[in-house]
């Protein structure tokens, strides 16, 4: 298939305009998901600007942080992106481990990895439920939350909670697997390998998905370079960069991470990224299994005890590349069992200031699926 | 980490002002002043992307700053450059500096009376962004920033929640004050309504 030009159209500055109608989306709006305004200036259906208004759900995560020991200050930061709050433990985690030079067992780095990815296909699934429904259908949020069960369950399974998982611990993982942990979620993976080509083939094929979503809310590479984005936004543009492949962590580096890219850096191609993302997880938690049998879960000489575990001076910065970009975190840690800071760099803050470009000369009809292109998530902009 | 090559040229470029830790990708800005001056050598040397900046309040009118930069084409380098920034207490102003102010032209005097921050926004698009969190949430100014205004809190909270001092001085007043009186009006049209 060949995409020859964009559908954007050329905003009018005529003398002859009627007058701009400004309409405020939100904060609470069917295709919003979490309380967030957009104020868009339209003239007739062309948007001609739009204006994010953020915070409705500040809850000052970054101010309580540093009243809360290290273990509460991850539950915290892991409602910031709950749909997979698993890269949050990581972070607090890696940024410990770091200024304290703590080495974690390999096999509790294979398990890290299992979980992110695991944690990777969640978010997608529900991503793609949701974008299915900015886009009128109403198809795929039931058959991706059906799949999505099976992730959380699995993910329960492992750590005893569906969303804030807390399993991923300075020096290694909390517990055990169960001992069918293992062949159900094979079993899984080889049945959503199946689901992923029936999605293909009722959906990502379908004709009006691809009118609506072609050459729609295109990213130009270097507008994307030089506003923050990361991510599956960037891949879409058609630049190759992935933490996982280009600033290994975890065990990484020991997988050959292909990074899926897409060309024109519209929302279709923001949407097939996702989807090979989707597949190439499935394939990386494969290779996780096949590692993660034997050896040690955590690191003998860390305090077991989270809570009351404290952590040298020093300062660290880390990422991950989570299913929305890179979540990054800014440690300041001053010998106790608090944070002195934390920041947490939350990529949708980026992506969601990308809208007033994105959306410029596009019909209102296209904002919401622009918008679901670019998987915002309020919470960790918001914090 | 950073590659030796890499690292190499950004001690040439930078001078001794830098403190480089290639193993941390780490590097310590000793003269705040030559702030603009390296950044623009770093932006120059390939980092084109800056995907964080922050804030830490050290108490009273000191500050760090953390900036952290990717390279464009070398994706596996990355380098956080910290510095430090002393806020006199008549500094903030009510508004942000205006779209036309020039990070060049403002600089000097801003850091001759260590009061305003001069902007990255010019070298870095990404971080008008990052500027307007820190004003926020520490009153830092930044002269150059062409939309300084508030992103996230609430306009009518006092003081900036991210200093040392914020819960002493800021909180426990606007628990009493903004919440009481939200609270107090919300109850008082819910009695009106009630009434007819």
């Amino acid at each position: 298939m060949t995409r020859s030009s964009d559908r954007r159209v050329e905003i009018r500055t005529d003398p002859l305009l009627t007058e701009k109608l400004i309409y405020s989306v939100g904060p609470q709006h069917p295709s919003l998901p979490s309380p967030l305004e957009l104020r868009v200036q339209a003239d007739g259906e062309l948007i001609e600007r739009i204006s994010p208004e953020v915070g409705y759900m500040h809850r000052g995560v970054e101010q309580l942080v540093t009243q809360r020991n290290y273990a509460q200050a991850a539950g915290l930061l892991s409602r910031c992106e709950w749909l997979a709050g698993s890269n949050a433990d990581w972070l607090v985690a890696d940024a410990i481990e770091r200024i304290e030079g703590i080495a974690v067992p390999e096999r509790a780095q294979w398990l890290r990895t299992l979980v992110l990815e695991l944690s990777r296909i969640g978010n997608h699934l529900f991503w793609f439920g949701n974008l299915g429904l900015e886009a009128g259908a109403y198809t795929p949020i039931f058959i991706s939350l059906r799949e999505r069960e099976l992730v959380l369950d699995l993910l329960e399974m492992l750590s005893g909670h569906r969303h804030h998982h807390g399993w991923i611990v300075p020096g290694g993982v909390r517990n055990e697997p169960p001992a069918d942990f293992s062949g159900l979620l094979r079993a899984f993976c080889a049945s959503f390998a199946l689901r992923l080509d029936e999605y293909e083939d009722f959906f990502s094929d379908n004709a009006i998905w691809i009118n609506r979503s072609e050459l729609i809310g295109t990213l130009e590479p270097e507008f994307a370079f030089e506003h923050g984005a990361t991510g599956p936004v960037l891949r879409g543009s058609g630049i190759a960069h992935d933490l996982r492949r280009d600033q290994p962590y975890a065990m990484y580096g020991e997988l050959d991470v292909r990074v899926p890219t897409g060309e024109f850096g519209d929302v279709l191609d923001r949407y097939r990224v996702r989807f090979m993302e989707m597949r190439e997880s499935l394939r990386l938690i494969a290779a996780c299994l096949d590692n993660c049998e034997a050896g040690e879960l955590r690191n003998p000489d860390v305090n077991p005890d989270y809570a009351a575990l404290t952590v040298s001076r020093g300062e660290v910065y880390t990422a991950v590349e989570s299913p929305r970009g890179e979540l990054g975190l800014t440690l300041v840690s001053d010998g106790t069992n608090r944070p002195a800071r934390m920041h947490l760099r939350a990529p949708s803050l980026y992506h969601l200031f990308l809208l007033d470009e994105l959306c410029r000369g596009y019909l209102l009809a296209d904002l919401f699926v622009i918008y679901g292109s670019l998987d915002i998530m309020i919470g960790e902009v918001d914090k | 980490m950073l590659p030796d090559e890499l690292a190499g040229r950004i001690r040439e470029e930078c001078g001794d002002g830098l403190l480089l830790d290639p193993a941390r990708s780490w590097a310590i800005l000793t003269d705040s002043a030559q702030l603009l001056l390296v950044c623009r050598q770093l932006k120059n040397l390939g980092f084109i992307r800056a995907l964080n900046m922050t804030a830490n309040h050290l108490g009273g009118q000191d500050f760090h700053l953390y900036l952290m930069l990717r390279h464009g084409t070398q994706h596996d380098s990355s380098l956080t450059l910290k510095w430090k920034f002393s806020l006199l207490d008549d500094a903030v102003p009510e508004t942000g500096p205006g779209p036309e102010a020039d990070p060049d032209a403002a600089a000097p005097p801003a850091y001759a009376g260590q009061s305003v921050h001069p902007s990255l926004s010019l070298i870095w698009r990404a971080t008008e962004l990052m500027e307007r969190e820190i004003f926020e949430f520490f009153g830092i100014p930044f002269a150059g920033n062409a939309n300084l205004t508030g992103l996230i809190l609430d306009p009518q909270l006092q003081g900036f929640p991210l200093r040392r001092d914020f819960r002493a001085a800021s909180h426990e007043n606007y628990a009493e004050t903004v919440l009481k009186e939200r609270h107090d009006a919300a109850m008082r049209e819910v009695l009106d309504d009630a009434q007819l």
